[in-house]
């Protein structure tokens, strides 16, 4: 009977202890995984391409860049990957819409990744400005971390060629 | 002013030497590449899909002209035997345009290639580009990643 009376006085003293403060709410968000850190430079590249800010889209490139288009021209530097986007925005791409999807990320090395996706450009428009049906076309990038963001070092946009007869 | 001389001539050493390291690195990736695609065109023109898939490494992926892709080094056998079926006898030729080294011991290798000696298929292209990462495992080079293209124009 006594343990029963002390028992239920541990309980009652238990009960009347202050609660514990509920964790402070932190304001911190777990860090984003490599991938994550690639798909958000991908919507970064895909919105520099919808405002047509070549400067945006060369600061998604190491210097040292290059982009094989999808006719095989090279386009190496920076600075030439930028003129070439400058051409696209003064011509076809005027006024396009254009969005990416990533199909794949994978790591070669922790720090270089190749991903690769497919993109769709539509509102394209002839030099006469005859509208121009869409374009879907894949992409191919080499992606390496520097300084802790993901940089954009080789890119290799394709249209895949049809099947005979389709 | 000797110190001054001696430094000098340390760090033009070093600027030398640095050369000559990065030098003989790149030198090496392009001898292993074109030894690469040497082996990949004697085993095509044998008729040899596991030889030509030895370049690769066994998480290879490649990805064609017409979008199809092939992950893992049987895959790539696999779509190497058909595409073999569709240029029966055929020899192909490998010339690399250009090297772009990633790090030290990945590179990015573009180029074209062009098949010749056999009559293709109508629609079926002789002719394109690829794309091939390159990345050393232990001592030796692999293809870990190829994609090739044919432009609308060379074809």
């Amino acid at each position: 009977m006594r343990t029963i009376a002390f028992l239920a006085g541990v309980l009652a003293l238990a009960g009347c202890q202050p609660t514990e403060p509920p964790p402070a709410e932190t304001t911190e968000t777990a860090p984003m995984s490599d991938e994550d850190m690639i798909r958000a430079r991908t919507d970064e590249f895909e919105q520099a391409v919808l405002n047509a800010d070549v400067k945006a889209i060369g600061a998604l490139f190491v210097d040292d860049a290059d982009l094989v288009d999808q006719a095989g021209n090279m386009h190496h530097g920076r600075m030439a990957i930028e003129e070439r986007y400058q051409k696209l925005f003064d011509g076809p791409y005027k006024g396009a819409q254009g969005n990416l999807e990533i199909a794949s990320v994978r790591f070669v090395r922790p720090d270089i990744a190749v991903i690769d996706g497919t993109y769709e450009l539509t509102g394209l428009k002839s030099a006469e400005g005859q509208d121009l049906p869409a374009v879907k076309g894949m992409f191919t990038n080499v992606s390496v971390k520097q300084n802790g963001q993901w940089m954009l070092h080789c890119s290799r946009p394709m249209l895949p060629m049809k099947a005979p007869g389709t | 002013m000797g110190d001054k001389i001696m430094k000098a001539l340390a760090i033009t050493c070093l600027v030398t030497l640095t050369g000559a390291v990065s030098s003989a690195q790149e030198t090496t990736a392009e001898q292993a590449i074109d030894a690469l695609a040497q082996k990949y065109s004697d085993a095509w023109k044998a008729g040899d899909a596991a030889g030509c898939a030895s370049i690769y490494s066994d998480d290879a992926d490649l990805i064609d002209f017409m979008g199809m892709s092939a992950k893992g080094k049987a895959a790539i056998q696999e779509s190497i035997t058909q595409t073999l079926g569709t240029y029966p006898g055929s020899s192909i030729q490998i010339a690399r345009s250009g090297i772009h080294p990633v790090s030290a011991d990945v590179v990015v290798s573009d180029g074209t290639w062009e098949i010749t000696g056999a009559k293709a298929p109508e629609g079926a292209p002789t002719k394109g580009f690829y794309t091939v990462v390159v990345a050393k495992q232990g001592d030796n080079w692999q293809i870990v990643s190829n994609r090739t293209k044919v432009p609308p124009a060379m074809n």
